[in-house]
């Protein structure tokens, strides 16, 4: 079966690795014309040259004017952009937030949120101006439902950027761009490995390397998520579960807040 | 009512100049809590802080860590040991679609509404376990984020963020005892939507005014019912402090929705 953006320009951040690469992979084998972007150019490089018809640039989230600079070249390459994939992120600090300092607290905001904000709106407008069908999804957390131990900071920009999907979804509506926010259980990647060399020298991220890494390398295959955002594209399913097992975490929450209304 | 378990005790309430702040700083102050009205407009909290016995007013940019840790010092110096925090602090910011709004319209709102809770219930929380006494922390978030209001994605976006901070805190603070709760107001009579405009920086784009949330605040619940509520929630274990009973649906309507995502083929 033809994919509905069969040819067209997709872009994924944070793709040198993890569940942006398997992304990419998957995009690319349904025939995309993926845009692999990524922090580590090198690594960028690598898994575009396992991809046909792909091509990499480096993108730093963090900054608006390498969004630009990135999509820029995306579509002078590829063509005018179908698909934008907001995936690139870090751990951050594996603290209590009562011990997390505020330049550990800027650091994961920087890129986990206020990066989506800026991939998000710029790959949304790069859309509209193509005027053709299109689709955007970020990557969340399934943690937004319960607060993990000592990932508040990572827990609160995640709740942030479904919050914005939330926001996009209802303001795209009428305007042929889909809207999607994955919101991954532990998957097999190195989000926790990565997230002590990715962090400014200085700035105390916490222990690295226990309980939570474990977690992730007995975590799901990526190459699973990515066929589910792949399926995901072009149609109107806005909340992409990866683990049907952790639905209790929202029947948890959801008891929580019902309780609250009706107490005793 | 008995006695408050916080009675003379120093209660710290960010956005206290007007609006639910001042409300909960109002209520506070007659249950015999010792209130330090906090606000980047100085004279509104101590205009607040002159009608309630025993408060102090102090200025206070919740964006900047290191006037947090003045204007708590300040706090501590005149009333002792912080025993509860309310991080109220906030704006309504761009009411715009979020693929119009600046990345300055962004940060601004953002460095307010979440980053100023971050360091708000950060330092907050560090003063009252130092202290080594029972404590409280409140966090206001929003009914919102459950059911997204147009133009309001950056606003939104920030409350989702309070609320997972304040859900952190609490599994962090388990061993101590410090309650902590995020409230979740509705539409309440505020000038949020009116204020909005006068604290934007010069030049940012942040969108026409929105008749229509500005009414439905003014059409909104008392302020005051609301200062009682997370008064009566101090030292108590509610988490969730729901002002609007009659929006239970948007919870509802909210996990039938995730529950279906779930259940899809």
């Amino acid at each position: 079966m033809a994919h509905s953006f069969t040819g067209k320009t997709a872009f994924v951040s944070g793709a040198a690795s993890g569940i942006g690469r398997a992304i990419a992979e998957e995009l690319g084998s349904r025939g995309m014309q993926v845009v692999v972007a990524d922090i580590d150019l090198a690594g960028a490089e690598e898994v575009a040259a396992g991809i046909a018809g792909a091509s990499a640039v480096k993108l730093d989230v963090r900054e608006e004017a390498s969004w630009v600079e990135a999509l820029d070249l995306a579509e002078f390459r590829h063509g005018p952009l179908a698909v934008m994939i907001c995936n690139a992120g870090v751990a951050g600090p594996t603290l209590p937030i009562a011990e997390t300092s505020f330049e550990a607290w800027q650091w994961i905001r920087s890129i986990n949120l206020d990066g989506a904000f800026l991939g998000l709106k710029h790959g949304a407008r790069r859309i509209l101006a193509a005027g053709s069908p299109g689709h955007i999804v970020a990557t969340a957390s399934m943690s937004v439902f319960f607060t993990p131990a000592r990932m508040g900071t990572y827990t609160a920009c995640k709740a942030g950027v479904v919050g914005i999907c939330d926001a996009m979804r209802d303001e795209l509506a009428d305007r042929s761009i889909g809207v999607s926010v994955l919101m991954p259980g532990p998957v097999r990647t190195a989000l926790l490995e990565v997230n002590a060399e990715r962090a400014p020298s200085g700035v105390d991220i916490g222990p690295q390397g226990d309980g939570q890494t474990g977690a992730l390398r007995e975590g799901l295959d990526p190459a699973v998520v990515g066929r589910q955002v792949a399926d995901a594209l072009g149609t109107d399913r806005f909340w992409l579960f990866t683990h049907p097992e952790l639905e209790h975490r929202i029947d948890t929450r959801f008891a929580a807040m019902k309780q609250a209304f009706h107490p005793d | 009512m008995g006695v408050h378990p916080f009675k003379d005790r120093t209660a710290f309430v960010t956005g206290g100049a007007s609006g639910i702040g001042r409300a909960i700083a109002r209520e506070f102050g007659s249950r015999g809590l010792q209130v330090v009205v906090a606000d980047i407009d100085l004279a509104g909290a101590e205009a607040v802080a002159a009608e309630i016995p025993g408060a102090s007013a102090v200025a206070l940019d919740v964006r900047a860590e290191d006037n947090w840790a003045a204007a708590l010092d300040l706090a501590e110096a005149r009333h002792g040991p912080l025993a509860v925090l309310v991080s109220n602090a906030g704006v309504a910011g761009p009411t715009m679609p979020l693929v119009d709004t600046g990345l300055k319209a962004w940060e601004w709102t953002r460095s307010i509404n979440l980053d100023g809770a971050f360091i708000g219930l950060t330092q907050g929380a560090r003063r009252i376990i130092a202290a080594g006494r029972p404590g409280h922390i409140v966090a206001t978030a929003s009914m919102s984020v459950f059911e997204m209001q147009p133009r309001m994605g950056t606003y939104v976006a920030c409350k989702a963020g309070v609320v997972a901070l304040a859900d952190a805190l609490r599994h962090e603070l388990g061993d101590h005892p410090i309650g902590v709760s995020v409230l979740l107001p509705g539409p309440v009579q505020t000038r949020l939507i009116e204020a909005n405009a006068g604290r934007a920086p010069a030049g940012l784009g942040i969108g026409a005014k929105e008749a229509g949330q500005a009414d439905r605040l003014r059409d909104g619940l008392d302020p005051a019912e609301v200062g009682r509520q997370v008064a009566d929630a101090l030292g108590t274990d509610r988490f969730w402090l729901f002002t609007h009973p009659e929006l239970e649906h948007r919870i509802d309507t909210r996990t039938a929705e995730l529950k279906r995502a779930l259940h899809r083929g």
